[in-house]
């Protein structure tokens, strides 16, 4: 799996590409961490290019989501293609995360919450 | 039991890898694709290579032999279902102990096993001559009570 990186003001925009299970999970969890040491943590993670996700996918998702929440933090999970949307609600993590159909429309969705 | 002998088996060794875990799941949908069935759609083919994901996972992460053993991948095709097995010779557990997870705590593992158990249509799990053998079984088109057939 790859992992690209684009900014739109505060907000990491981070773009997966390929499986996301056990043997990517370390890359999401170093990348979080990261963002997190150089005090960024609010993400979007763009799914689009995501064609596969197990449990340990969303084990890296819930505990990256844990990481950011402890610095007041957010992640908001954008364009999931059907089958990995099927595993986030066979598993209710579409009630954990919020969840858009763009990454730009994640990314907004700070900015509106900042208005309010 | 059903004791039909399968019209194919397809077999893949490796090691007890996480990085074999995309050469397991790409083998998952060459074979499904292999077999030619219009009832083999994209939704099949997801939940086989989500189950061996799965089952591979937990023997590389929690059978003792990450790194030092070796996993079998076995494809049975049957006229009327595919069988997957993984095989392995680590420690092994109990699949019936296996708790379902707490869905409001929204936990960071314990999915598995909950996956594999609710998108097969059978999984039988034994042990024999030190190698646990976990079988899953999903027909090409679904039993009406496939919910009764989950063990």
């Amino acid at each position: 799996m790859t992992i690209s990186e684009e900014t739109l003001n505060t907000i990491v925009i981070l773009k997966f590409k390929g499986r996301l299970d056990a043997s990517s999970a370390k890359a999401v969890k170093d990348k979080v961490g990261l963002l997190v040491k150089n005090g960024r943590p609010l993400l979007v993670f763009d799914m689009e290019a995501v064609d596969f996700i197990d449990s340990s996918g969303l084990g890296v998702l819930v505990a990256s989501l844990r990481t950011v929440n402890k610095v007041e933090g957010d992640i908001k999970i954008a364009s999931l293609q059907a089958q990995v949307r099927s595993i986030f609600e066979l598993t209710r993590m579409h009630r954990l995360f919020e969840i858009f159909d763009s990454s730009t429309a994640a990314a907004e969705s700070y900015t509106e919450q900042t208005l309010d | 039991m059903n004791t039909s002998k399968p019209t194919d088996e397809i077999t893949l060794e490796f090691a007890s890898r996480l990085q074999y875990l995309q050469l397991a799941g790409n083998l998952c949908r060459e074979v499904c694709h292999s077999i030619g069935l219009n009832s083999i759609d994209d939704e099949f083919i997801n939940i086989i290579e989500l189950a061996v994901s799965e089952a591979c996972t937990n023997v590389i992460k929690h059978s003792g032999l990450k790194d030092k053993g070796k996993i079998i991948l076995l494809f049975q095709i049957y006229k009327d279902r595919l069988v997957t097995v993984v095989k392995d010779h680590g420690k092994g557990f109990d699949i019936s102990q296996v708790p379902i997870p707490d869905f409001d705590k929204h936990t960071v593992g314990g999915y598995g096993i909950y996956l594999i158990k609710t998108q097969m249509d059978e999984v039988e799990y034994r042990v024999i001559d030190g190698w646990n053998i976990l079988s899953m079984t999903r027909f090409f088109i679904r039993p009406d009570n496939s919910e009764a057939v989950k063990k």
